[in-house]
């Protein structure tokens, strides 16, 4: 197979930065893009893209360990170099804080952050209603920037983009050799899985840029994250809700929530709402799949399902999905040369 | 009880806020001037970033450890007040950075979250085998200084756009007490050869991207002589230039290149970084800040000088605990003149 084409449906960050990486991998490749939505209006767009890892119940620690590491040195490298603010990524210090001390008090990825350590005392008389907390310098992802800048780097490699809504898989297996399913929140009706369901977030995006320190509840439902030019303050979780739009009664429940964290965000201006739909499962789907249909295989690989954890662990899942993408092709050279003999 | 104060930079006006806040009910003919020749925008403190910082070492200025730590403290009680936006006063978490291990400085348990860096974070700052992260205050004057002249012409104190030649023109007006906040430029109203200026020049840039302050350090070649970068909350500030003796307020081409070629050094990202500004100024440097009481006798009659300069480039950190230091000193001025006494006990 001279140039395998692959189709990649999704341009949120798993699809873009899956998308990358089986460049990387196999450059002989011809990748397509094909997804209903590009930035900024992808879910990935929505979220603050803050590195600090969601933990999937059904995949085991050590994976979602090496995920969250791989993507933290790819993202560390860019944050050093020149392309650090076209591609929005940057440090930020901060900390995370409970009303009690929570049972695990060193996460599977403290050593994987900078300067993870327990608050001090005098650290945590800015925050009189929590008794403990964790302070540590992570990285943020901004979006759209780092969508744009993905989205540049693939074009400049001749990846084509096309805004069209995949209804079915099947729609591509006549021109593409492997499809790679990244399209989130999107599998539950592409590929109707009922283990993928979303929970929705909204989100407050605002000027303050004197906020240059993140706060996190360690519940994971108030959190303040200065990004280059907004703040996004969170947030809910709401299982099994479908609804985009915002809702002006949690919006103010927001703000309350975060001023009462950070009180100097009562002067924030320009407020800006958003929603988002966490596509969630209890595990990532990172899998290969062969459909078939009336004598027609078609190689796909899943790579889905981050939830609350996708900028945490992009990296290191399209690494995995673009080898599974590998696994295809080289099976499909298999069958094409026994298909010769 | 007519008080002056001259100068109108971080130290002139708080110390003036300081004193009104204080006294003026204490002393009902309580009249309050401010007089400098330039005010904010234009003066000294306008163009520092605004880093709640002392230097290394105190060189054994215990004192003058004790007045930043009263700085941070009251500034840090601010924070969460509705003042604290138009104050420009804000958290900041940083780094310093040096080319070997250095002992810990004075202000260790000042700030917040004190400790040494890891080796993982040593390899953000290539060239850097040692130092230190914690959090710290932003106060910027450019916000600090408005608020405290709102402060100020609240409480009916009032302001002269005019440049002083003497205490004494002062007190032929019938000014009872001056505040002598002069900054580098107090040589001018008394000689002191120990008060120099240490000239700075920085690189205002946009740069929103970054959210820590980095400031290196270079023991040969002293304090502010070294590279650093300090996020606002608008504007990034880019520096690393000392020099002692040197009067010149404009800005040097030479000087724009050794902060840039630096910085962008430190901190590759800044290459894609808009500047917006250059500024110079002097930083009013002495051995040891000058705060003390001056009895000046002109003729029959005598006048009480209170001096409070030589802050150096760490005017903003120490501002809050020599105002009330001044405060301290204006006090006992008004004990002596009978003027206001300590709350009687009642008998």
């Amino acid at each position: 197979m001279a140039a395998p084409k692959v189709a990649v449906v999704g341009a949120g960050v798993i699809g873009l930065s899956t998308a990358m990486c089986i460049l990387e991998t196999c450059p002989s490749c011809s990748v397509t893009v094909f997804s209903d939505q590009f930035s900024p209006n992808t879910t990935s767009d929505v979220a603050a893209g803050m590195l600090i890892p969601h933990t999937y119940p059904g995949t085991p620690i050590h994976v979602q360990k090496q995920w969250f590491k791989e993507t933290f040195t790819y993202l560390f490298a860019i944050s050093q170099s020149a392309e650090a603010s076209e591609a929005g990524i940057h440090l930020v210090s901060g900390w995370q804080v409970f009303k009690n001390t929570p049972k695990e008090e060193l996460p599977f990825w403290s050593d994987v952050v900078l300067g993870f350590r327990p608050m001090s005392k005098a650290e945590l008389q800015k925050f009189p209603q929590h008794q403990f907390g964790q302070a540590f310098t992570t990285l943020k992802c901004d979006c759209p920037p780092y969508l744009l800048w993905l989205e540049k780097r693939l074009k400049a490699t001749g990846v084509q983009m096309y805004t069209r809504k995949v209804a079915d898989l099947w729609e591509l297996h006549s021109e593409y050799n492997v499809v790679v399913n990244c399209a989130g929140i999107g599998a539950h009706q592409l590929v109707g899985d009922k283990e993928l369901f979303p929970v929705r977030g909204q989100v407050l995006k605002v000027h303050a840029p004197w906020v240059k320190n993140f706060i996190r509840n360690g519940d994971g439902l108030t959190y303040i994250y200065p990004g280059i030019h907004r703040v996004t303050l969170g947030g809910t979780r709401e299982v099994e809700s479908w609804s985009l739009s915002p809702d002006p009664g949690t919006t103010k429940d927001i703000f309350d929530r975060c001023c009462s964290l950070e009180p100097s965000l009562r002067r924030a201006q320009d407020i800006k709402v958003k929603v988002g739909l966490r596509p969630s499962r209890w595990c990532v789907r990172l899998e290969r799949e062969v459909l078939s249909q009336g004598g027609v295989k078609l190689p796909v690989v899943h790579n889905y399902g981050h939830g609350a954890g996708g900028f945490s662990v992009h990296r290191g899942t399209a690494k995995e999905a673009a080898c599974l993408v590998g696994e295809c092709i080289a099976a499909l050279q298999v069958s094409s040369s026994k298909a010769k003999l | 009880m007519r008080v002056a104060i001259i100068g109108a930079g971080v130290i002139g006006l708080s110390t003036a806020l300081c004193i009104h806040e204080q006294y003026h009910s204490l002393v009902p003919s309580l009249e309050m001037e401010v007089y400098a020749d330039r005010y904010t925008p234009h003066t000294t403190s306008d163009g520092a970033a605004g880093l709640w910082q002392p230097y290394l070492s105190d060189h054994g200025n215990l004192q003058e450890t004790l007045w930043s730590k009263e700085t941070f403290d009251h500034l840090l009680r601010h924070l969460g007040s509705p003042a604290a936006k138009e104050m420009g006063l804000f958290l900041i978490s940083g780094y310093n950075l040096f080319t070997q291990p250095v002992p810990d400085p004075s202000w260790k348990n000042i700030v917040l979250g004190f400790r040494n860096l890891t080796a993982k974070e040593l390899e953000l700052f290539p060239g850097y085998s040692y130092g230190w992260f914690n959090t710290a205050l932003m106060l910027e004057c450019r916000s600090y200084l408005p608020w405290l002249t709102n402060r100020l012409t609240q409480r009916g104190v009032k302001f002269f756009h005019k440049k002083v030649e003497s205490f004494q023109e002062m007190f032929a007006q019938g000014v009872d007490v001056v505040i002598n906040c002069t900054g580098v430029r107090a040589g001018e109203l008394q000689p002191d050869p120990e008060l120099q200026p240490g000239r700075g020049q920085v690189i205002k840039v946009l740069a929103p991207w970054v959210k820590h302050f980095i400031i290196t350090h270079d023991i040969k070649s002293g304090i502010y002589n070294s590279p650093y970068v300090i996020p606002g909350s608008e504007f990034t500030v880019l520096g690393g230039i000392y020099q002692h003796g040197n009067w010149n307020e404009e800005n040097s081409t030479q000087d724009h290149k050794t902060i840039w070629e630096n910085c962008c050094r430190l901190l590759p990202t800044l290459q894609k970084a808009k500047i917006v500004e250059e500024w110079s100024g002097l930083r009013p440097a002495r051995p040891f800040v000058r705060l003390e009481r001056e009895t000046l006798r002109h003729g029959h009659f005598q006048a009480e000088v209170i001096h409070n300069y030589g802050h150096g480039g760490f005017g903003i950190t120490i501002h809050w605990g020599c105002a009330m230091a001044a405060a301290r000193l204006f006090g006992s001025i008004l004990q002596e003149k009978k003027v206001a006494g300590p709350p009687q006990p009642r008998l």
